[in-house]
């Protein structure tokens, strides 16, 4: 497991270093998140959103945004021949984990970026921030551990980009519905309220069943 | 008994005498296209195999079914020591891959690398055997460019430096030369002279001055489309 987690890291620097280079998914994700944002303040500014219909919109920016910038970590291997290299230099578990964990820095990245964005445009009161930061992280477990294994699968076919956006959705669309359920708190809904707190646990116990069924599937997925 | 991940090109690998990478009735498909039909072959310890063949004969797929880098739709591959068949991780660790399929991180320079490749694999290089390493294959003072900017030649020296940095006792190389001028060559050359004593070594190709550093030929039959 030491090794494992040794060589997880490695390639998650690998990937954040190419990243810090190249800016690719950074630039996407930031260009989609600003103007989908800015866009939806345009439209929406003063049509006095309920909470469900605001944790809504904000959801399915980030939804959008992680679907323009998720894929890119092995989407870029395949297309540019360095997967080879990496099955050689790598465990199919460590390059599963420190994929898993750049998308996860990707994902928190959309978030911190997203969220006050929508708060500032849309001019939406946050009332329990650290409601709206668990939330945040279930849904960047989930969301970046659905996208992880999915790219990983999207990159072995042809057409990848339109592949992962429509092989993504089915995935997605399940914790995206909870976590919007869950956001509810965060802007105004009592916590006590019941369906939120459940929400919460459902994205979370999705996130491990995800990870757990991604860790044993992935070698076979990989080294095909 | 796992290899041990060096990325010092003076220090030899331990040799591993009674070492055996074996084929057994191995086929590879392609979805309807069968691209390797049930072949068997056997490269023992201290030996060089040339695979020769025409384009679509299927000689890189061969050799990254000998690498365990693709599963064979039928029969098997394997690493035998003393008799002994190694595990999938050990085999993992012992082999490595030279090919024009394979590219190095384009963004990263020559020295990133091969410091990804060997910390990646559990080694810890210091900055002296990358040093050596780049100096083996001429590309010292470029080192610290990212290969991005490098020709073709160059390219190719870099996926020589990566495959020869764990000195692994499986070493197989398609098509070496392609790309290389005479310095180059005679790299490959060398590479392959050193591998003698480390292990065994596969060559695909189709060039004369490549195919006559090995010991014997194994000749692949038709192409993908016959």
């Amino acid at each position: 497991m030491k090794g494992t987690l040794r060589g997880a890291w490695i390639v998650f620097l690998k990937d954040a270093r190419s990243e810090f280079r190249t800016r690719y998914a950074l630039s996407a994700i930031l260009l989609f998140a600003v103007a989908s944002v800015a866009l939806a303040g345009f439209v929406l500014r003063g049509a006095m959103l309920d909470e469900r219909q605001a944790a809504a919109v904000v959801w399915l920016i980030v939804f959008f945004a992680a679907a323009t910038g998720l894929a890119r970590p092995f989407v870029q291997e395949a297309e540019s021949g360095t997967e080879l290299l990496l099955r050689q230099a790598a465990r199919p578990e460590a390059v599963w984990l420190g994929k898993f964990a750049f998308s996860l820095g990707l994902m928190a990245a959309i978030e911190l970026i997203v969220f006050p964005l929508f708060g500032a445009f849309l001019g939406v009161d946050v009332r329990r921030p650290g409601w709206l930061a668990a939330v945040a992280a279930a849904g960047a477990v989930s969301l970046s551990g659905a996208t992880t294994i999915l790219a990983a699968m999207v990159a072995k076919a042809r057409a990848r980009s339109s592949v992962f956006a429509v092989a993504a959705l089915p995935v997605l669309l399940p914790p995206l519905v909870l976590l919007v359920e869950a956001s509810g708190p965060a802007f105004g809904v009592s916590v006590g309220a019941g369906q939120p707190r459940e929400a919460l646990l459902a994205v979370m116990s999705y996130s491990g069943i995800l990870i757990v069924l991604s860790w044993f599937l992935f070698p076979g997925v990989w080294e095909e | 008994m796992t290899a041990e991940f060096t990325l010092s090109p003076e220090r030899p690998a331990e040799f591993i005498p009674e070492l055996r990478l074996v084929a057994d009735g191995v086929s590879r498909s392609f979805g309807p296209r069968k691209v390797i039909r049930s072949l068997s072959l056997e490269v023992a310890s201290g030996e060089v195999l040339a695979v020769r063949g025409a384009n679509g004969s299927g000689k890189s797929t061969l050799l990254r079914l000998l690498a365990g880098l693709l599963r064979p739709t039928g029969g098997e591959t394997w690493v035998e020591v003393r008799g002994r068949r190694v595990s999938r991780e050990q085999r993992w660790a012992m082999a490595a891959l030279a090919a024009p399929a394979i590219q190095p991180y384009l963004h990263l320079t020559l020295a990133e690398n091969l410091r990804f490749l060997g910390a990646a694999r559990g080694g810890a290089p210091d900055a002296g055997s990358v040093a050596d390493l780049c100096r083996l294959v001429g590309l010292s003072d470029r080192r610290d460019e990212p290969v991005a900017s490098f020709s073709s030649g160059m390219l190719q020296r870099v996926r020589l430096a990566l495959a020869v940095a764990a000195r692994p006792p499986v070493l197989l190389l398609d098509e070496p030369s392609q790309c290389l001028d005479g310095e180059g060559r005679a790299l490959v050359a060398k590479i392959v002279e050193a591998q003698r004593s480390a292990g065994v070594c596969v060559i695909a190709t189709n060039d004369d001055s490549d195919a006559a550093f090995a010991d014997r030929s194994f000749v692949l039959e038709g192409s993908a489309d016959a």
